[in-house]
């Protein structure tokens, strides 16, 4: 079992992460004045039998971009924020990029996962800004997550 | 009939692949644009590469067509470039050193990028030393541009190539980004960029780059679909000026064919 | 989910059962369970209560549309309607199939086909996908479009995909979270997950989205509305299909797993707080287009005998209707499932997304597979079709539920319905003639029915598979409105399709009859305005209404439905295809809001010749303006009166033979001098007037062209019209705004003669909106660069 966190190198713009900030202070103006950042990464969980060389592999070739992209195994790949929210899909909802990583791990190591092996992608936003925890649930309901397709978990940075 | 069986040698040495694979979606008009600059072109599933079932060796022009291959998941063209790294081997290099020619269009050229097919320095066909990320709006823009030639002579493709190709864009992903000032630097001494956006920049690539080749200039990555403009009635400028029949696309495709002709 | 047992119960007490349980059946359908299930003496089982439930809902059996309606008008004149839609929409359509020689196949297949050229057909559907949008925007319309998309793939034998269209009916943008009721998601934030859940799909899938529409109104801030259509091409021949029994049954696309179920029945009840969260899906268009490769594939080589989609009620529905006329028999363990643990009844209904189901004879099965797996789609033989004429679904060895094909599919009561029509007490508004009509013009283009969508459209792919010739951006900076898209399929060849639409549901408050007659005319002069002419045009109804078993409500539907038989025969314009959607209702608190009722027309016109398209941007300097049609004192549910405050009275009615006249004569106008230079065409730009009227029709043609105009409104073609403000905002029908070549101003008027036309100015160097009143004095002088700019502010998020 491991999880690799994909984000952006220091120096590259995080366009989706400034497109959700984006979208957080015009589309919910009120309570959303404190957010100096949002950063967004790209979180795989991976429910297979691999060896930690192996989930370093599948991070390093396929799921980053050596360009633009940093990764990080087992652990976050970026600290120091004052919130987090995961965002996870629903047992059951399709997961389309789930779905695209399996085939993509299969091509790269060569071998058909198992049925019961499973894949997961997770959404991530850090916050950096002056935001209670009820705010920050606040804008989780309203504009990260569908209830009826996903669920959050909001935790507080060590930073915090 | 005698004739036939000399046009059907005659059209073998004009084959054309247009690769595909789950979410490829601009094969049909690729496949018209290749037709209309004299190839034969063929539709090809990447797994029957895989499989062996077809052999790359029959092509003289591989063509990377565009969409949105494994929906663009992780990230756009990665799905595929990593099967064509990681499943066919040498294949492709070993057709770049051929002497055959390879174009990617949009997602093609993404996945060339990623596969590290273009640039392609040193003749190492496995390194990823550039890339093509988010456009700065943070999402798929469709709109129509002014494509320019800025090559000197190194690309075969656009040797003696009209200096503009009005043709749209459709892309989320097509910020080209080099991996370092160095490779950007290189890229220019080399005469490997090969189109720049004339006038506005769409989706803030550096140094308004749209389309790279490689060192022999026989492999073309382009961001723009110029095989969307086959046909000028296709060209939105086409109600307000006379335009002539044939759209400015087709052109990069026909240089294609004169390259491959002169081969033999 | 514990069995429900009907047999010695009241139907009454059924039906609050069903409702927990959410088979939504009403009264007369569980007598007829129960009788039915008497003869065989026993109870049902989950399985056939689901199958039954799916099978007689709204959404699949138009139950609304083909009961009986004791109808009273305004007049209180009596009258039984027995099956609304064959009593109007189909019975147009049949009175004009004798005149039009290029029907193919209409109301019986997934999409309407006509005749396109000599290798193949055409053919289209437009889908709602409402109450799943209001719960998770994204995912509604992903999968609405995915649904509409599969409804082609299953069109005769499987029609290519070759345009989407899309029309959305929003709340209002700028509504204040505390205004917000409860459980609802905010419609700004409804408006962008359905424009990026299009968006995602339809570009992934690779078919350009191409025509639309986007409108806002309080009413539909608790029910949002997503119309999809999609239109595809296919062989002629292959427009016909039937399952034969012997034909094994086969599964193509997507496992099956909870996803989405009782979304048919759903589409039975009305929203409330509280909803059952397995409804909502997201799509996965990859899949789809793996399986839509291959699939054009197998026909071609002939594999398959009959296809259709799995969409509302699953495998029961398609299974079900294949097998109508045979029998068929499944066996649900050879389904591939998503995840394990799933009963019988859930298999069976569940919605999963990207499936279809093929009729294939035993010998094409093993090649069929192959050619699929060799794309990596599954394909696998869950039953076969027999001729005992029964639906027996079988689980692991057991007998999970067994029904007789025709009690299935003819065995629903049908609803006896009342219904009733009453004008609505509107007086038109008195005020006096405003000074600055410039700025109440820009009040009008930054509207946000009127104001600019291209924030949205382009996202969209307009370019993919190479065939848009007229995109739904025009114009210099491809910024203007276009009036319909123009597809050119194949590349050899110049004929193609025109695709356009028509919505204006303010008048509906007023007049239901003449809101059906004004989307129709929309829509066709939308194809004109294009040029594209009516001699082959077809088109497509779907009405999205409040609650059937409200009078008033039913009685709108009614008037509505009339207007369409009346104008349809009349244009000559035949409907193909329709669908329904009702219970667009929301309650809270006691209190139900429902939306306006709205009837969006979709027109699908063959072309000859895309050469003969116009574009609605002006063109050239010193060009003579001409307005053709007849400007009335008609303000009535436009938007002038609604800056107003008021709704009026006087809606915009329709006289077909005028219509058509001009019609026709602006189509042989456009057809002068098409695949010459643009300068031996006689038209060179034209649009119509709707929202807004003439007043935002000219701003509109004068900034996507960069050019400006001079107009007097003294030579207007007009009636009744004795005021600026309603000459210039007057939403009255039938009305084009053409800009002539000035070299060809006799060839246009000859061929308009006999037609209310009438060369009322000119196009102007860039810069200004001029417009002279009727009094002779300078009413409008307004820079068209801020006109354009009132237009794009308002949307551009």
């Amino acid at each position: 079992m491991h999880f690799v966190e994909v984000g952006c190198k220091p120096g590259v713009r995080d366009v989706l992460g400034q497109a959700v900030k984006a979208r957080l202070e015009e589309d919910l103006s009120a309570g959303v004045k404190g957010l100096r950042r949002v950063a967004f990464i790209d979180v795989y969980r991976l429910e297979c039998l691999l060896s930690p060389q192996e989930a370093e592999r599948i991070g390093a070739e396929l799921l980053r971009d050596p360009i633009t992209q940093v990764f990080a195994v087992d652990q976050p790949v970026e600290g120091g924020f004052d919130w987090s929210v995961t965002v996870s899909l629903h047992q059951n909802v399709t997961d389309n990029v789930g779905i695209a990583a399996r085939e993509g791990i299969e091509d790269l190591l060569g071998r058909k996962l198992d049925e019961g092996e499973r894949l997961h992608y997770d959404r991530k936003y850090l916050f950096w800004g002056d935001l209670t925890e009820a705010q920050v649930r606040d804008l989780a309901g309203k504009a990260l997550a569908n209830d009826f397709l996903e669920h959050c978990r909001v935790e507080r940075g060590s930073h915090a | 009939m005698e004739g036939d069986a000399e046009l059907v040698k005659i059209m073998a040495e004009f084959k054309a692949m247009v690769l595909k694979t789950a979410g490829t979606n601009c094969d049909f008009e690729t496949a018209e644009a290749l037709r209309l600059a004299g190839f034969s072109p063929e539709t090809m599933h990447v797994n029957e590469l895989i499989r062996g079932g077809k052999n790359l060796r029959d092509y003289r022009f591989l063509v990377l067509p565009g969409g949105f291959s494994h929906g663009d998941y992780i990230a756009s063209g990665k799905i595929l470039a990593n099967k064509l790294k990681y499943r066919l081997g040498e294949d492709v290099p070993r057709f770049i050193e051929e002497g055959n020619l390879v174009l990617g269009i949009c997602n093609g050229f993404q996945t060339l990028v990623k596969a590290g097919l273009l640039p392609g320095f040193d003749g190492n066909y496995k390194r990823q030393d550039v890339t093509l990320t988010f456009n700065d709006s943070g999402h798929f823009q469709d709109e129509w541009i002014e494509l320019k030639n800025v090559n000197k002579g190194r690309c075969v493709f656009s040797k003696g190539l009209r200096k503009t190709i009005h043709c749209p864009i459709n892309h989320g992903e097509g910020k080209f980004i080099p991996g370092s000032r160095k490779v950007l630097a290189r890229l220019h001494e080399q005469d490997q960029v090969v189109f720049k956006y004339a006038g506005r920049n769409p989706n803030g690539s550096l140094d308004d780059i749209a389309g790279i080749c490689d060192e022999t200039g026989r492999v073309l990555g382009l961001m723009p679909h110029c095989e969307k403009n086959l046909f000028s009635v296709n060209d939105p400028r086409s109600t307000r000026l006379d335009l002539p029949v044939e759209g400015e696309g087709t052109a990069i495709f026909r240089k294609a064919f004169e390259f491959v002709k002169k081969r033999k | 989910m514990p069995e429900l047992r009907v047999l010695d119960r009241k139907p009454a007490d059924l039906v609050r059962l069903g409702k927990e349980a959410q088979l939504h059946l009403n009264e007369g359908e569980f007598a007829a369970i129960q009788k039915y299930f008497e003869r065989l003496g026993r109870e049902p089982t989950q399985l056939e209560l689901e199958t039954i439930a799916q099978t007689w809902s709204e959404h699949c059996k138009h139950k609304v549309f083909n009961g009986v309606i004791e109808y009273v008008d305004e007049r209180g004149h009596k009258e039984i309607i027995d099956n609304l839609f064959k009593r109007t929409i189909r019975k147009a359509t049949e009175r004009v199939a004798g005149e039009v020689g290029w029907l193919v196949s209409v109301f019986k297949d997934n999409a309407g086909i006509i005749a396109f050229n000599s290798s193949h057909h055409a053919c289209m559907k437009v889908e709602t996908h409402n109450h799943p949008s209001a719960l998770d925007p994204y995912g509604g319309a992903n999968t609405g479009l995915g649904g509409v998309i599969r409804d082609v793939l299953g069109c005769g034998l499987g029609a290519k995909p070759v345009a989407n269209t899309d029309v959305f009916c929003f709340g209002l943008p700028d509504l204040a979270y505390k205004d917000l009721p409860s459980g609802v998601l905010h419609p700004k934030r409804i408006a962008k997950g359905v424009r990026e859940g299009v968006r995602d799909y339809g570009n992934r899938i690779g078919i350009p989205t191409v025509n639309g529409a986007i409108l806002f109104d309080a009413r539909y801030t608790c029910n949002p509305l997503v119309y999809c259509g999609t239109v595809g091409v296919l062989p002629k021949g292959m427009e016909s299909k039937q399952a034969r029994p012997g034909d094994k049954i086969v599964a193509i696309g997507g496992r099956t797993g909870r996803d989405g179920i009782h979304g048919a029945t759903f589409s039975s009840a009305e929203l409330d707080e509280s909803v059952s969260t397995s409804v909502v899906q997201i799509g996965n268009a990859i899949e789809e287009k793996k399986f839509l490769d291959v699939l054009l594939k197998a026909r071609d080589l002939r594999l398959y005998s009959s296809l259709t989609d799995c969409g509302a009620g699953g495998f029961s529905s398609a299974v079900g209707e294949m097998g109508a006329d045979c029998g068929a028999r499944v066996d649900l363990e050879k389904a591939p499932l998503k995840y394990a643990g799933m009963q019988s009844w859930e298999i069976w209904v569940s919605e999963s997304q990207e499936r279809m189901v093929l009729a294939v004879p035993p010998g094409n099965v093993e090649r069929l597979v192959k050619l699929f797996a060799d794309e990596d789609v599954e394909a696998s033989v869950i039953g076969e079709f027999t001729d005992d004429r029964l639906l027996s679904v079988h689980h692991g060895g057991q007998l999970a539920g067994q029904l007789d094909m025709a009690f299935l599919h003819r065995g629903n009561p049908r609803l006896e319905q009342k219904a009733s029509w009453k004008p609505k007490p509107f007086e038109e508004p008195v005020f006096s003639e405003p000074k600055n009509l410039g700025s109440l013009l820009k009040r009008l283009l930054a509207a946000p029915n009127i104001a600019s969508k291209e924030t949205t459209i382009r996202q969209y792919d307009h370019e993919v598979q190479g065939g848009s010739v007229l995109k739904p951006l025009v114009g210099a900076d491809l910024d203007g409105p276009g009036d319909a898209a123009i597809m050119r399929p194949f590349f050899d060849g110049w004929a193609g399709l025109a695709v356009s639409n028509g919505i204006n549901p303010l008048y509906g408050d007023i007049d239901p009859y003449w809101m059906a007659a004004s989307a129709i005319d929309e829509a066709l002069r939308n194809l004109v305005a294009v040029g594209c002419s009516l001699e082959r045009v077809a088109l497509l109804d779907n009405f999205c209404w409040g609650n059937p078993k409200d009078e008033a409500k039913l009685g709108e539907l009614v008037r509505a439905a009339k207007a369409c038989h009346d104008v349809a025969v009349a244009f000559k314009t035949p409907f193909i295809s329709g669908k329904d959607s009702f219970h667009n209702e929301y309650t809270v608190g006691g209190k139900t809001v429902s939306i306006p009722s709205t009837l969006l027309i979709s027109a699908l016109g063959v072309m000859g010749d895309v050469r003969q398209r116009v574009s609605m941007d002006f063109k050239q300097k010193g060009n003579p303006l001409y307005v053709v049609g007849k400007t009335f004192q008609e303000l009535g549910g436009s938007h002038y009166y609604r800056l107003q405050g008021a709704v009026g009275r006087s809606v915009p009615r329709l006289v077909v033979a005028r219509a058509r006249k001009q019609y026709a004569g602006l189509a042989k106008a456009a057809a002068i001098g098409v695949g010459k230079k643009n300068r031996d065409r006689v038209v060179r730009a034209m649009h119509d007037c709707s929202e807004g009227g003439l007043g935002v029709a000219l701003a509109e043609m004068a900034f996507a062209g960069g050019l400006g105009c001079e107009i007097d409104l003294r030579k207007l073609p007009r009636e009744g019209v004795e005021r600026n403000d309603y000459a210039l905002f007057s939403e009255s029908n039938a009305r084009h705004l053409v800009e002539v070549n000035k070299s060809k101003r006799t060839a246009f008027e000859r061929l308009l003669r006999g037609t209310d036309f009438a060369c009322i100015g000119r196009v102007t160097g860039p810069g200004r909106l001029v417009v002279k009143g009727l009094q002779g004095e300078t009413v409008l002088d307004e820079d068209g660069k801020a006109l354009k700019k009132a237009w794009k502010g308002t949307l551009n998020w």
